[in-house]
């Protein structure tokens, strides 16, 4: 096996491939950071290119724009709070926090460690580990898929910084607006309005845009004050310190091991690793209060998060013949494209190409870290650009974002009106992150439900039957509990104050 | 007041979705199982919030709001008026106007700045329609 | 600037000459493709496949537009009432037939004019590789004598494979929506449902490695790339479904234009790297010229319209 890896790692490092995984990552990361440029859309636009392509190259491009673009999302998110892809909508919850108190680079270089963390830790588990992995995600059926989705549901009574109430109305105001749509069990239209842009739902990338992008320029134009906005504002370049790299290089490691485990699950992406493993990093904290108030750890957990994902979307795929996630279902054209097929038999009729997959995933983490951290100090400039410049960029980023994903007017309309909803939500300090969160989850939640009614007969039992179901029951149960806790902390140190004063 | 929106279009939808199919078959739940569920509770939520917000108003009406809505509300409108005019104008000069309508709005006034925007316009349109290929609105006026 | 200087050119000359002078012109500036579902699928693949081959034997290049929404609706609909200059083309698949008939799309398959048929997949029965069932006779037993009892993995709801068998036997499955291919064929080598029915390239590999087990394949005839597995005629059950993709342009463009896209279209499913990308892909061409596709789609409606009226 290491000889295999070695001679990949070879292979990889030479000029016919080496060039073009360099350009995935940087590509990689760009596609990330614009809105409405997704990893998927990013490597499905390349494929074409790699028709005339050896294998080996081709692919490590491919894997590169992959890695890059799960990175990449998170610099928006952290710098402008608008997520570049869905992937990092739980990074823009603490990072911009952090970047508003002033610590961009601390924010941007935790984002850049953890993802790469998660990249090699998923890796390394793809390369180790993957015939496990591949058992464990053949056992996750529509019961499991249901815990998972409600565990990471349960965030959301805790996600408000103020009032438990007011973040329980945004995410099930977000539930029933992922409800629009036709029905996935029965195709029945729901709130469709007979409107066919919405048979499928509302994209989640108008939404996205709309909500954080447009919303921040609304607020952001309603507050400027014209004197203060030219002023340059002062900001920290301070790196991690080592004491701060130990506090969240725990929850960084469990949550590259967890998004491993949720990418080698058909169906399940780097948007909802991302969610349910910042959930479980907030449960678990020593300091849960400080999450969404530019909380290391929930950095930390997001990106490992979702950057785990992407070994483990490679699992099934190499294992089962399976794509673990859109992106991976364009890896596999890419291969069959090559005449390979995909899947066990692979690792025997081509093991140079299993290995080159290996080995290019490695490196394309570690350019991508090379390339983030020597980017920091030039994505930072964004924070130093004045702002009256930067509302109008941000308008009209999002603007062509919504419409590029689609080439739909109707979502540039879905992104201004949820950007109005935004805007009018902040005002009355509604969080917007769990609408996000619940429009991702919502549909999981209830289309595995009644998958799992329809599998079992009508039958409960689902619930206690399987072990994995179980284990996600009780996460949920003390992530609830652990969310009560909290306030209660959080209202005896308030009116302890209010007795001081 | 939002909370009574929110209220009213709880009511609504919730309203819609006893109008939805019910499974056919005995295993299954139908479509409007869980709109329904979640209508409720959002319903149910709001209600909580207005009587929490009618209890504590006196506190509330102390906060003066200083901000300058007005002005959130013209970016707004330029910005649908931009959604619209790219249609008919193309999306570069839709895209230098709105960019210098909103500067204005912002109150700014030195001519330097407004070269921002066609700069920005192109290199905005360069990346999206000749790098990744993204058809940007040609505009129906010159088709 | 060159490009909309080329294309105001274009426009101009659209705008004065005749429906005659255009179609000589043609194509002037580069044209589009509307694909109605999302980039990475499978017709997302074969549309840039064709999308590639066909530039050279047209000398513009055609630039892929994805419009994904309601199982293609969005896309198609666009596609039928884009202009009828030949300078957008849709990739049209099955749900034009099927979309129209449910009340989910406003257009029809009359809103255009077929071009040319690229694509035909068989739709394929399989198990997972220890199942109980060793013949599609196995399932259809189970399902006559226990109505409901037999966990169908659905790649899309309604699914009209599924509910050809059903209508043609008589029988029901628990039918259980899954988004997807991947999802499906997942399912059952997990074990969590009995069969599925999916496009023969999207389990081979599966297939290969012994994972899942093909019981018969819905097509008139045996595939060449799997020759042991039976057709569903041969077995006794008169059921032949698959999904299809092909090109066509609104009702009015002019059939100059059309006769130029057919020929080149023609053109580039005959090209030998074309042929090796669909094989290697496991996409079966099925080459059908302008006429006999507009015959196929007839025969299509007609052989869906029972299973839809059904439901």
């Amino acid at each position: 096996m290491f000889e295999y890896l070695l001679q990949g790692i070879l292979a990889t490092f030479q000029m016919d491939v080496f060039p073009f995984l360099l350009a995935g990552v940087t590509g990689g990361i760009a596609i990330g950071a614009l809105p409405g440029l997704t990893a998927t859309m990013g490597v499905a636009i390349m494929l074409p290119f790699t028709f005339g392509m050896g294998a080996g190259a081709s692919l490590a491009m491919l894997i590169g724009v992959y890695v890059g673009a799960i990175y990449g999302g998170s610099i928006p998110a952290i710098l402008l709070r608008t997520p570049g892809t869905p992937a990092s909508a739980a990074t823009a919850i603490d990072g911009h926090e952090l970047v508003k108190q002033g610590y961009a680079t601390k924010a941007l270089s935790i984002s850049v460690i953890c993802s790469f963390l998660g990249g090699l830790v998923s890796t390394i588990m793809l390369i180790t580990v993957s015939p496990m992995l591949a058992n464990f995600a053949l056992r996750f059926s529509a019961p499991e898929y249901f815990t998972l989705a409600l565990f990471g549901l349960t965030i959301i009574a805790s996600i408000s910084a103020k009032s438990m109430t007011k973040g329980l109305i945004g995410g099930f105001l977000g539930l029933i607006v992922a409800c629009i749509g036709l029905d996935p069990i029965t195709s029945t239209p729901r709130y469709t309005f007979g409107v066919m842009e919405l048979y499928n739902g509302l994209s989640i990338i108008p939404v996205l845009i709309g909500l954080f992008a447009i919303s921040e320029c609304l607020l952001q134009a309603e507050q400027l004050n014209l004197g203060a906005g030219n002023a340059i504002k002062k900001f920290s370049h301070s790196f991690v310190s080592r004491k701060e790299f130990r506090e969240f290089l725990p929850s960084g490691l469990k949550s590259s091991l967890m998004g491993t485990l949720i990418g080698s699950v058909p169906g399940a992406g780097a948007d909802i690793a991302a969610f349910v493993c910042y959930n479980e990093a907030r449960r678990s904290s020593k300091k849960p209060e400080t999450f969404g108030k530019g909380s290391l750890e929930g950095i930390a957990a997001a990106e490992a998060g979702n950057n785990g994902v992407t070994g483990g979307a490679l699992v099934p795929l190499l294992t089962l013949g399976v794509p673990g996630d859109a992106v991976a279902a364009v890896l596999l054209g890419a291969l069959t494209i090559q005449g390979l097929s995909p899947g066990p038999m692979l690792f025997q009729n081509s093991p140079d190409v299993v290995y080159g997959v290996f080995s290019s995933m490695l490196i394309a983490n570690f350019l991508m870290l090379i390339v983030g951290l020597l980017g920091i100090k030039l994505f930072c400039r964004i924070v130093e650009v004045p702002k009256v410049l930067i509302v109008p960029m941000i308008a009209m980023l999002a603007v062509v974002g919504a419409y590029s994903m689609n080439n739909s007017m109707f979502d540039v309309g879905v992104a201004l009106g949820f950007g109005f909803l935004g805007y009018l939500l902040t005002k009355c300090e509604i969080p917007l992150s769990p609408i996000v969160l619940a429009i991702i989850l919502g549909p999981m939640a209830e289309t595995n439900l009644r998958k799992s009614l329809m599998m079992y007969e009508g039958s409960w039992s689902f619930l206690y039957e399987r072990p994995i179901v179980v284990v996600f029951i009780a996460l949920a149960a003390l992530s609830i509990y652990s969310t009560w806790r909290i306030k209660k902390k959080v209202n005896a140190s308030e009116q302890e104050q209010a007795a001081a004063a | 007041m939002i909370y009574g929106a929110i209220l009213l279009f709880a009511l609504v939808f919730l309203f819609l979705a006893t109008q939805f199919q019910e499974a056919g078959d005995m295993h299954a739940i139908g479509s409007g199982f869980y709109p329904i569920l979640t209508c409720f509770i959002l319903a149910g939520l709001c209600i909580m919030q207005l009587v929490t917000e009618w209890r504590t108003a006196s506190d509330d009406q102390a906060e003066a709001e200083p901000a300058n809505w007005q002005r959130a509300l013209m970016v707004f409108a330029v910005l649908a008026v931009y959604g619209l005019g790219m249609m008919l104008i193309g999306y570069l000069p839709a895209t230098i106007l709105g960019f210098m309508a909103i500067l204005f709005l912002l109150g700014v006034r030195r001519w330097t700045w407004y070269l921002a925007a066609p700069v920005f316009s192109f290199a905005l349109s360069y990346i999206f329609a000749e790098v990744f290929m993204v058809f940007l609105p040609a505009g129906s006026l010159f088709q | 600037m060159k490009k909309s200087l080329k294309a105001i050119a274009g426009v101009v000359a659209l705008s004065l000459g005749s429906s005659l002078a255009m179609a000589a012109d043609y194509p002037a500036r580069n044209i589009r493709m509307i694909v109605p579902f999302g980039a990475g699928g499978g017709t997302d693949s074969v549309a840039r496949a064709l999308a590639e081959y066909t530039e050279p034997h047209l000398g513009q290049p055609i630039a892929i537009m994805n419009r994904t929404g309601g199982a293609g609706a969005v896309g198609m609909t666009a596609g039928a009432n884009s202009r009828a200059d030949g300078y957008t083309i849709t990739m049209i698949t099955r749900e034009i037939v099927s979309l129209p008939k449910l009340g989910l799309m406003q257009v029809d398959s009359e809103a255009f004019k077929m071009v040319r048929l690229v694509n035909f997949d068989p739709a394929l029965v399989t198990v997972k590789a220890d199942s109980p069932y060793k013949t599609m006779g196995d399932i259809i037993e189970k399902a006559k004598a226990n109505p409901g009892s037999v966990k169908f993995a659905s790649t899309a709801k309604p699914n009209f494979y599924a509910l050809a068998i059903e209508r043609n036997q008589d029988v029901t499955f628990n039918q259980i929506p899954f988004n997807g291919a991947a999802e499906a064929s997942t399912a059952v080598m997990g074990g969590h449902v009995e069969f599925t029915i999916t496009g023969p390239g999207e389990v081979k590999s599966q297939v290969e490695s012994g994972q899942l087990r093909p019981l018969a394949v819905m097509a008139e005839k045996r595939l060449a790339s799997m020759p042991e597995v039976p057709t569903m005629k041969e077995l006794g059950f008169d059921v032949v479904s698959g999904t299809w993709r092909g090109i066509a342009v609104p009702k009015k463009t002019p059939d100059e234009i059309v006769a130029k896209l057919e020929s080149a279209i023609g053109k580039a499913v005959a090209d030998k790297d074309f042929v090796a990308f669909m094989e290697k892909g496991n996409f079966f061409i099925e080459d059908k010229s302008a006429a006999e596709f507009t015959k196929f789609i007839g025969e299509d409606t007609k052989s869906l319209m029972p299973i839809i009226e059904k439901l």
